[in-house]
């Protein structure tokens, strides 16, 4: 799959805090990838890096092959950026809102087309006369969205995109980011709440205290690999050793009535690994992914950092 | 279109906004009008001027400064920053639109003003100082603003500050160049008043404009090489001589005063820069690692604009010590005499005070770094050195701060070791601050 971003060596210093600590990743096209890690881990930093608006100490940072820092207008050509603490032209029409971002992001001709595309996606279609100023909380969101992504970015950063909506706009929400990656669109989104970042990405990028503590495919992806939990009433024990036994089975994590391990293999190996489990007459009451995927990994991953620290 | 200049187009030209001017601008000719006997007359040419002033120069330099501060205050200042807009295109969209209904209401004025003077100016050089007057202001303001945007969030009391004093300096060079219709003596050549002083308001306009596109360059990250600055020294170098050099003037009293003026400009810049633009305490840390990799062009554009001011400085500061010992013939003022035999402790005492700043900047929370350095200087200059003479030490006041015209050579290796105590202080005060990070990660950094 081809690399749409590219970070390496990425650092950055605050006076007396080191932000990023030499973070190097490839992000590859069409991916969502879900940004997470504790309250300053860096994860804004990193986006604001990747989108130019922050000149690191060094490294390096590849947007679709253009070099962010030595030329960062041209990048914005292919980048839309949502930030946490995003703001509205409040005098301005919805409408001019949106034109105006598609003007400033280099779209030229006519833009009667995007601008009404764009609004009908985010379900503004008939707020286009409306002054951002006078939308309620979840309507500037999709306002802000929209301006970010008129343009067709290649890559879209988003930053906590859901702070603020209600349920079924959150739902609305991870809709579109499908469809935008099934549109061949690259995201990376930052957001606290793993439930929700769970219903559309694909890969998932673990910062803490700057550093890159995992980057991995989600369930589902390339790479097959999958968490899936089990619960049994047999002997802990035995399962474990069987398990433990498989090459395919890694990151096993048992109680006396739970499993959950990673399962690196497709559909017909997982049909395999639970028959061969009920063969060995090991008791098992439910068998499938885990609950939460992305939260499972991401405990994992920063409670396995924190031990070994 | 410029989408820059269209936003605030959308937002500068609403039917009320439109109609409040034309309905202010009318009332104030109005009166001139009717003063004047129903006709256009010196009356009208006056009100019209006040008219200009009062809407191109206060509130359209009022409107370019808050368009800028104001998308910082709304949030949308990242929203621009991630556009695809070139710096010079974000520079004049912003300049122009801001102001254009200020421009449009001050035209109307001119052309009354035109219609109506007969005070005996020229009027082609007094309109091209009047416009020249107006893009300087608003110039300035959007100068301001970027500066501003540099220090975080900046309340509306700056900007009423700016509005005000737009206004004195407006009024004030008007004032002057209508009174005195006299000459300009510059490098010997006469010049007529209004001619030279329309010229220079240009030009200075043409450097504000500039310079604001320059800080623009920095907020939206592109990188620039400081050449800019050393050229504005230079054209500064070149005003301010030529107003000291007559036709009389000796070929190496001109030297020495060239070189006198360079550094009295390139202090300035270096002062006004290290005050007013953002530092950036881990400047040597970038510097150190962008030499690692050999990146001049990197290590170019990171320099601070007062460390080149300071160079130019001490380049003026040499030229006037050679020049000052081979000059035998008076020169024009006894202050100017003095000035370049002591040019080489003045550029002392400059980079001095540079880098004590930077110390400050260290060790000091951002937002406190001014009043701590205007403390400093006060002391420095000040107070220390006059409590030490009244309490009957005078020589250590003389050590703390001596005189640069009076024995200049002694007071340079004076100040050498000022320089060199400095630099200790912010070597230590940078290694403080930057200890976190290397304790963090080792030889890496």
């Amino acid at each position: 799959m081809r690399t749409m971003i590219e970070l390496t060596d990425l650092t950055f210093d605050y006076p007396g805090i080191r932000a990023l600590d030499a973070v190097s990743c490839r992000i590859d096209a069409g991916s969502i990838t879900a940004l997470v890690g504790p309250n300053g881990a860096g994860k804004t930093t990193l986006m604001r890096c990747l989108c130019g608006l922050e000149r690191p100490l060094a490294g390096r940072i590849s947007v679709d092959g253009i070099d962010v820092i030595d030329e960062p207008r041209r990048s914005h050509e292919r980048l839309g950026y949502l930030s946490d603490f995003f703001g509205l032209y409040e005098d301005l029409t919805v409408d001019r809102c949106l034109r105006h971002a598609a003007a400033a992001h280099g779209m030229r001709g006519a833009l009667d087309g995007p601008v009404r595309d764009t609004a009908t996606r985010l379900g503004l279609a008939d707020r286009l006369d409306q002054r951002a100023g006078d939308l309620s909380r979840g309507l500037r969101q999709r306002v802000a969205i929209a301006q970010a992504m008129i343009h067709a970015p290649r890559v879209l950063v988003l930053d906590e995109p859901a702070a603020g909506l209600d349920p079924e706009a959150r739902h609305t929400l991870a809709t579109l980011f499908r469809a935008l990656q099934a549109g061949g669109m690259t995201l990376l989104v930052s957001s606290h709440i793993l439930s929700e970042l769970e219903q559309y990405a694909t890969h998932m990028l673990v910062l803490e205290g700057g550093r890159l503590l995992e980057h991995r495919a989600l369930a589902g992806m390339s790479d097959q690999r999958r968490t899936l939990a089990l619960t049994f009433s047999g002997d802990a024990a035995a399962l474990a050793a069987r398990l433990g036994a498989r090459s395919d089975v890694q990151g096993l994590d048992i109680t006396p009535a739970r499993a959950v391990f990673d399962f690196a293999g497709d559909e017909r190996a997982q049909a395999a690994l639970l028959r061969d489990l009920v063969l060995a007459d090991l008791a098992i009451l439910s068998f499938g992914p885990a609950s939460s995927d992305l939260q499972a990994r991401y405990l994992a991953t920063v409670g396995q950092h924190r031990a070994g620290a | 279109m410029n989408p820059e200049l269209q936003r605030l187009l959308w937002l500068e030209f609403t039917p009320s906004r439109l109609a409040s001017v034309l309905l202010a601008l009318g009332a104030i000719l109005g009166l001139g009008w009717l003063m004047d006997g129903q006709t256009i007359g010196p009356r009208t040419a006056s009100f019209a001027l006040a008219a200009f002033a009062i809407f191109t120069v206060a509130w359209g330099a009022n409107q370019v400064g808050q368009s800028l501060l104001e998308e910082m205050r709304a949030r949308t200042w990242d929203q621009q920053r991630m556009s695809a807009l070139s710096p010079w295109t974000m520079t004049w969209g912003k300049l122009a639109g801001a102001s254009a209904l200020a421009w449009s209401a001050g035209l109307i004025a001119l052309l009354c003003y035109a219609l109506g003077h007969r005070d005996g100016t020229d009027l082609r050089w007094m309109l091209l100082l009047l416009i020249g007057g107006g893009v300087l202001i608003q110039g300035m303001a959007l100068f301001g603003a970027l500066l501003l945007l540099q220090r975080g969030p900046a309340g509306r009391s700056s900007m009423a500050l700016r509005l005000v004093g737009g206004l004195v300096v407006a009024w004030a060079g008007l004032a002057f160049v209508r009174r005195d219709a006299g000459l300009v003596d510059w490098f010997g050549t006469p010049y007529p008043l209004l001619p030279f002083a329309a010229v220079v308001i240009c030009l200075l306009a043409a450097w504000i404009v500039y310079g604001s596109h320059r800080l623009m360059c920095e907020e939206l990250q592109v990188r620039t090489q400081p050449f800019a600055l050393l050229a504005f020294c230079v054209f500064g170098t070149g005003l301010v001589a030529g107003f000291l050099i007559d036709a009389d003037t000796a070929p190496t009293a001109r030297l020495w005063l060239v070189a006198a003026s360079g550094l009295v400009v390139a202090l300035a810049v270096a002062y006004f820069s290290a005050f007013a633009l953002r530092g950036d305490p881990l400047l040597p840390r970038r510097l150190a690692f962008d030499a690692r990799r050999g990146d001049w062009t990197r290590i170019g554009a990171a320099l601070p604009l007062w460390l080149v001011a300071l160079g130019y400085a001490g380049l003026c500061a040499l030229v006037a010590r050679v020049a000052v010992a081979s000059v035998a013939v008076p020169l024009p003022f006894d202050f100017i005499l003095r000035v370049p035999a002591g040019a080489l402790p003045v550029f002392l005492y400059a980079a001095r005070d540079m880098v004590v700043l930077f110390a400050i900047g260290c060790t000091v929370r951002a937002g406190r770094t001014e009043l701590v350095a205007l403390i400093y200087l006060a002391l420095a200059y000040w107070l220390l050195p006059a409590i030490l003479t009244l309490g009957g030490a005078g020589a250590l006041g003389r050590l703390l701060a001596p005189m640069p015209w009076i024995r200049p050579d002694a007071a340079a290796l004076i100040l050498l070791g000022h320089l060199g105590l400095a630099v200790a202080w912010a070597r230590h005060a940078y290694l403080q601050r930057v200890r976190p990070l290397t304790a963090a990660t080792g030889s890496r950094s």
